[in-house]
């Protein structure tokens, strides 16, 4: 039996979870049709809730309200200070990572945890429609994402139960979904506007094999930014009236009311908003829409160039150009894409679903079913280690293909010395203290000798997910070497294991609560009908022993509902069924006796 | 795991030590065969060693070559197969990214070729008069991107570099001409001549990338 492979789209402001089944890709809807899931996770003394009932609760005084978690995912927290002030939810420095506490539960959690709550709930839901357990998967991140953030997203799959296969690039995966490759060969751009990231992508389809040419990106530039700017103008307008009014809950309320606006624009060419609580009143229009962005659309291009530039690509060489994430409905984002390429736009999927799509259909690439289609991606950033002087040396340039590896010879530079630290970064700018620590890697256990004599090779292998292993080989003994990594930013390894572990033991306490739940219900409906049937039946057809060995049975089954153990209900209930079961069969025989017209049936 | 996999007879399929027909793929049970230390982008990508390359050829046999060996394809299989897959695929795209660039497959060329083959490449010392002539050359764009004529300053810069790499792929197909032939002096001497105009392509390029620089910094300064 094949193994079923999901894709999901860890979004910043919506997940999505989708299966490729037969020869369609279905995104999986929830209990009540929707196929989005807001990334929304809220901590309230009554429990956690993820998605929508987490995003109604979001002005809840009583309840922690995480979102956007994503643009923390990976990172430290001085990295992300700056975002901070944007964020309505309270984030601390632990231990140089940016961790929300849940003061309900006198703990911390961490980005990729936060994750593995959206993640788990995807699960979930794909488990409920496919009725059957759901391991394997695929999770898209936005191709510029460092090794740091693409090992945080894998990490927050693996708390989540799931066996990451692969970590899939937006864009390259927003590709796969449009069908490119049977038949429609040639040179795409692919630009992917999401709610908090921007990637532009250049594919060069042949023959079913997507070869990507460049990638780049502003991991801090998408929709969200779009309704800050309008927040902004409308800031100023009130400050005009009002005077000075800015607080977290107004920018809360003006952010709903400037994402609507910003939708509605779309298809409309001016929007009248009214916000009786702030006495504010306003017009927006698509020209004022337009003037306000035009600084965001303006600096989407600057990654648009860098890429071509890569590739050794004239904008007009390229056979057309694929609109991904939700913020490419603006129209305006339309117009300066057609004004930049004067090339065909591909916009017919819904820029929602195309990337979970096209994850699925990598998903069902590994699961080895699909042999046609084949990703080759690059890795986003240059990846070096740090020399004398502070300088990076590039091992690995951008936009190489991956897996990739680079081989470098170690040696020590004292009598004696038995370590060697390597630190590796990630960027392209010349010092060190420019670009991303990645990680420091110790090189330990080296025999003691004379000051150059050792030779050790390490090798640096980017993975097909585009992370990073290291791995270090004695060139004298042939035996590999130890290597120690320490982390700059992201969770240990060990940190991990850990995590996974606790998480396995939540997934349990999930399932008894689950059973105990499903039993309950299950219970409530045998003991009302059986009720019924007793209160209807006189002695005639229930002896008055058969009716009270079942009310006796009716009574234990109700004690056991008073606690919490799943397994005991559903024990006493099939212990109900079994005391009903001759009078069910009797009334059975009753029934189709009267359906016959009186006459026996058994003999 | 291992990084690497020395075999004791690579003529032996490492899974079912029968004797291979093919290097890539063992016929009897099809596994994947891991690529040897010791194998050269060419063979790897299955070309003769050649500078002048069909480029077509070249990503044909790079996409065949991928089917085969990308991780996506023995995500499923044993931990051996998926550690030959991804170290077999890291080969194979660098083989192909150097040989794409003509530029850096004929550099890859003449070390492969060369009398002193060394994997970390050999140090070409271009002769003194004209690394003063690039001295000065650099020196005159510099001024003139100065004088607020960086568009003049980039197309000089251009016209050079064009001429120097028309010159190295007349040489490259000059080069594959002579090789195996019997004149061994007038081949010593295109290699030479070869390696030179790749050297000073190398510093035009840096020249070029400074000046990119340079002038996007001070695009920067003026916003």
């Amino acid at each position: 039996m094949s193994r079923t492979v999901v894709g999901i789209d860890l979004g910043t402001t919506n997940s999505l979870i989708a299966v490729l089944r037969g020869e369609r890709v279905e995104v999986i809807p929830d209990g009540e049709g929707r196929s989005l899931l807001p990334s929304v996770v809220a901590f309230a003394q009554s429990g956690v809730q993820v998605g929508y009932p987490a995003r109604a609760r979001l002005n809840d005084p009583e309840t922690v309200v995480v979102y956007s978690a994503k643009r923390l995912m990976g990172r430290g927290y001085e990295e992300v200070s700056g975002e901070l002030p944007f964020l309505s939810y309270p984030v601390e420095d632990i231990r140089g990572l940016p961790m929300v506490p849940d003061r309900f539960r006198n703990r911390h959690l961490s980005p990729p945890e936060i994750g593995a709550l959206v993640l788990s709930d995807l699960r979930k839901r794909a488990e409920f429609y496919l009725n059957e357990p759901v391991r394997d998967a695929v999770i898209t991140v936005p191709a510029y994402f460092n090794d740091a953030q693409r090992q945080a997203t894998k990490d927050a799959g693996e708390m989540a139960g799931l066996n990451v296969l692969r970590i899939v690039n937006e864009p390259t995966a927003a590709a796969l979904a449009y069908g490119f490759g049977s038949g429609k060969d040639g040179l795409f751009a692919v630009y992917d506007l999401g709610g908090g990231t921007f990637d532009f992508s250049l594919l060069d389809i042949r023959k079913g094999i997507f070869e990507v040419r460049a990638t780049s990106g502003d991991t801090h530039l998408g929709g969200d930014d779009f309704d800050a700017a309008i927040v902004a103008s409308w800031l100023e307008d009130l400050k005009a009236v009002n005077g000075s009014q800015d607080k977290p809950e107004i920018r809360d309320l003006l952010r709903k009311e400037a994402e609507k606006a910003k939708i509605a624009l779309s298809s409309t060419h001016s929007v009248e908003i009214a916000i009786p609580a702030l006495h504010f009143r306003t017009t927006l229009t698509r020209a004022k829409l337009n003037d306000l962005v035009e600084p965001l659309v303006q600096r989407t291009m600057v990654p648009v160039r860098k890429a071509l530039d890569d590739a050794g690509i004239e904008p007009d060489s390229i056979d057309g150009v694929i609109l991904v994430g939700g913020a490419t409905r603006l129209p305006r984002i339309k117009e300066a894409v057609q004004e930049f390429f004067g090339k065909t736009l591909y916009d017919t999927v819904d820029p929602d679903l195309v990337v979970a799509e096209g994850a699925a259909v990598q998903g069902h690439i590994l699961s080895g079913q699909r042999k046609d289609l084949l990703l080759l991606d690059v890795t986003p950033l240059s990846l070096g280690i740090e020399t004398m002087g502070g300088v990076m040396s590039t091992l690995i340039p951008r936009n190489t293909t991956i897996p990739t590896q680079a081989k470098e010879m170690f040696t020590t530079f004292l009598d004696g010395q038995t370590r060697v630290d390597i630190h590796v970064l990630q960027g392209e700018r010349e010092l060190s203290k420019d670009n991303r620590s990645l990680a420091r890697f110790s090189l330990t256990g080296i025999d003691p000798m004379t000051a150059g004599a050792a030779r050790i090779e390490v090798t640096f292998m980017i993975d097909a997910n585009g992370i990073l292993d290291v791995r270090a080989l004695d060139q004298r003994t042939g035996k590999s070497q130890g290597v120690v990594v320490h982390p700059s930013y992201g969770l240990g390894r060990e940190d991990v294991r850990e995590l996974i572990k606790e998480s396995f033991v939540h997934a349990k306490e999930d399932f008894e609560t689950r059973l105990l739940i499903d039993a309950k219900t299950e219970a409530q409906t045998v003991l009302n009908a059986t009720r019924r049937a007793l209160d209807r039946l006189d002695d005639l057809i229930v002896p008055k022993e058969e009716r009270i060995l079942i009310q006796t049975q009716m009574t234990r089954l109700e004690e056991a509902m008073k606690g919490t153990d799943g397994r005991l209900v559903r024990n006493e209930t099939t212990q109900l069924d079994k005391a009903t079961q001759p009078l069910a069969e009797r009334l059975m025989n009753h029934s189709v006796q009267e359906a016959l017209g009186g006459k026996q049936v058994d003999e | 795991m291992p990084h690497s996999f020395e075999r004791v007879d690579p003529s032996l399929c490492w899974n079912c030590r029968e004797s291979l027909s093919e290097s890539d793929l063992c016929s009897s049970c099809i596994k994947i065969q891991p690529i040897g230390h010791d194998a050269d982008f060419f063979s790897i990508l299955g070309l003769p060693v050649q500078l002048i390359v069909d480029m077509n050829e070249l990503t044909e046999r790079f996409h065949l070559k991928s089917r085969l060996f990308h991780p996506d394809f023995h995500r499923l299989e044993n931990g051996t197969e998926q550690d030959i897959s991804l170290n077999n695929a890291a080969l194979l795209n660098q083989a192909f990214k150097t040989l794409k660039d003509p530029f850096e497959r004929a550099l890859y060329y003449l070390d492969l070729t060369g009398p002193h083959h060394s994997p970390q490449g050999q140090k070409l010392a271009l002769p003194p008069e004209l690394l003063m002539e690039i001295m000065e050359f650099k020196e005159s764009l510099e001024e003139q991107a100065e004088s607020q004529d960086s568009i003049g300053a980039f197309r000089t810069l251009s016209l050079r570099i064009k001429d120097v790499e028309s010159k190295i792929l007349e040489g490259m197909a000059e080069l594959d001409q002579m090789t195996g032939g019997r004149d061994h002096s007038s081949l010593l001497s295109c290699r030479a001549s070869l390696s030179r105009n790749l050297e000073y392509r190398k510093y035009l390029k840096s020249i070029e990338r400074d000046l990119k620089t340079r002038s996007s910094s001070a695009r920067g300064q003026m916003v």
